[in-house]
């Protein structure tokens, strides 16, 4: 009787033993499941960030070539076609000290700064001088096309020794530190512009700084321009950042790892 | 007939019923189609066998042979219910090899070892074995589903179920046998209580698969 009792008690335990061990596999099951299913969520963003940089790269590839495309005519066409007017101009034979000469006189001075100024945007809109150029020295010319219109006061500082940069980042970099100034000239109306760029031994940072009316930034997150920035940002891992308040001013920055 | 004989057929025939409801969302999961056939064939079996048992007084030995050929047609449609939901193709060839190996060795079980006037005991343990393993191999492999939790995919309940009903059958005979020399009734009421009970709870889990499914389908509808 005894032993038939211990022989009940070992088949009882047995079962509930093994029941356990089904309890606990359908809850590994369940684990692994969900484990699975984080896992494949993840990979679906990661899929979705790769398309979402592939269409942007090629969207500022084609800006980029229309860029090209205008800095060449501007150059090539419009720019000799100026230059010929002004040589045509310089032809002209008038009296001295006539109303005459004084036209001519203003004439060649205007077609002289609208040659310039061609230049200089032919020049801004060219990604192979981008490329030929350091960082520095592209912000420096940006900033003295602003300075030169006499509205605004600009500061560049550089810190630390200018590395070479890969041509692809380096003109990323400078088409958002364009975006950001542009943005200042639109909408900051502010007097000083200063601007820092900072080397580091793992990182760059660029922080464009304005003493403008600012803004509240929560207001700004939809503002295509600002996205564009931060896009371009993300397309080769840096992080875009901007702080302002009204009335304060607004910092923007760009944080590029190196390695 | 018993409470517990009528509670069965009526959750049997609840089932058949939510799943011929539920069959247009079978459409997005193909596999599920093979539901329908092996309730009805469950329905029209009981239905013979109580018929048999209740009508014409049947002895039990009588209409045992009923559950000797439907023993081998539900291992049939759940193994390849089970094939269709295996990515790996291996796994896939296996489950869909051992049918007529399961099929061949209920046979020969059944004419060499028990009669056909016995309960099919050895045949569904048999197949228990086999169907836990194919029940733990899908539940570990279940496509993740982004939309849905586990809990609503049908795989889940219909695992779970067969897995249950199986587990507490195959090891509530070892139970069984030992009480069975010490108290031969109470072994008996148990062993039709565990039984049903656990019936319950297989046909409870399919019918909240089929649910799931049409769940499913209600929320993939284009808006």
């Amino acid at each position: 009787m005894l032993q038939s009792d211990e022989k009940i008690f070992i088949a009882v335990i047995t079962t509930t033993f093994l029941m356990i061990i089904l309890i606990i596999a359908v809850v590994l099951a369940i684990l692994k499941y969900q484990n699975r299913t984080r896992k494949h969520l993840l990979e679906v963003q990661d899929l979705k960030n790769i398309y979402q940089q592939e269409i942007l790269k090629a969207q500022l590839e084609m800006q980029e070539q229309t860029f090209q495309t205008i800095s060449q005519e501007i150059h090539d066409n419009i720019g000799q076609i100026l230059s010929l007017i002004r040589l045509n101009i310089s032809t002209i034979k008038t009296e001295e000290n006539s109303p005459s000469e004084h036209k001519v006189i203003t004439s060649k001075e205007l077609l002289d700064q609208a040659i310039e100024d061609l230049r200089d945007l032919s020049k801004r809109l060219n990604t192979e001088y981008v490329s030929r150029q350091g960082l520095a020295e592209l912000l420096r010319f940006q900033l003295n096309l602003i300075q030169k219109t006499g509205l605004y006061e600009t500061t560049l500082e550089v810190h630390g020794e200018e590395r070479p940069l890969d041509a692809e980042k380096k003109l990323i970099i400078f088409r958002i530190a364009q975006e950001a100034l542009n943005n200042v000239l639109k909408h900051a109306q502010a007097k000083d512009i200063s601007v820092l760029l900072m080397y580091m031994s793992v990182k760059i940072i660029l922080s464009i700084k304005d003493d403008g009316k600012g803004f509240s930034p929560e207001g700004a997150q939809k503002s295509l321009g600002l996205q564009n920035m931060a896009h371009r940002a993300g397309l080769i891992g840096a992080s875009f950042t901007l702080q302002s308040k009204p009335g304060e001013g607004t910092l923007a920055q760009l944080i590029v790892a190196t390695e | 007939m018993s409470i517990y004989q009528i509670l069965y057929l009526f959750l049997l025939t609840t089932s058949l019923a939510i799943c011929f409801y539920s069959y247009p969302s079978f459409e997005q999961n193909q596999s599920l189609k093979v539901f329908p056939i092996l309730l009805s064939t469950s329905v029209t079996t009981e239905l013979i066998v109580n018929v048999l048992r209740y009508m014409y007084g049947y002895a039990i030995s009588d209409y045992q042979f009923i559950y000797h050929l439907y023993i081998p047609l539900e291992y049939t449609l759940l193994a390849y219910y089970f094939s269709l939901n295996n990515n790996k193709p291996q796994v896939r060839k296996l489950i869909l090899l051992t049918i007529p190996l399961f099929i061949l060795c209920s046979l020969l079980i059944s004419i060499l070892l028990i009669s056909f006037k016995e309960h099919p005991g050895l045949n569904f343990n048999l197949s228990g074995i086999l169907l836990i393993s194919w029940c733990l191999i899908t539940l570990f492999s279940i496509p993740p589903n982004l939309t849905i939790t586990i809990f609503r995919l049908p795989i889940f309940w219909i695992c779970t179920g067969i897995l249950l009903f199986h587990v507490g059958i195959f090891f509530f005979n070892n139970l069984y046998s030992q009480l069975l020399s010490q108290n031969p009734d109470l072994a008996q009421s148990l062993h039709r209580l565990t039984f049903k009970t656990l019936n319950y709870i297989l046909y409870i889990c399919f019918s909240l698969a089929f649910l799931c499914s049409n769940q499913m389908k209600k929320s993939s509808l284009p808006l």
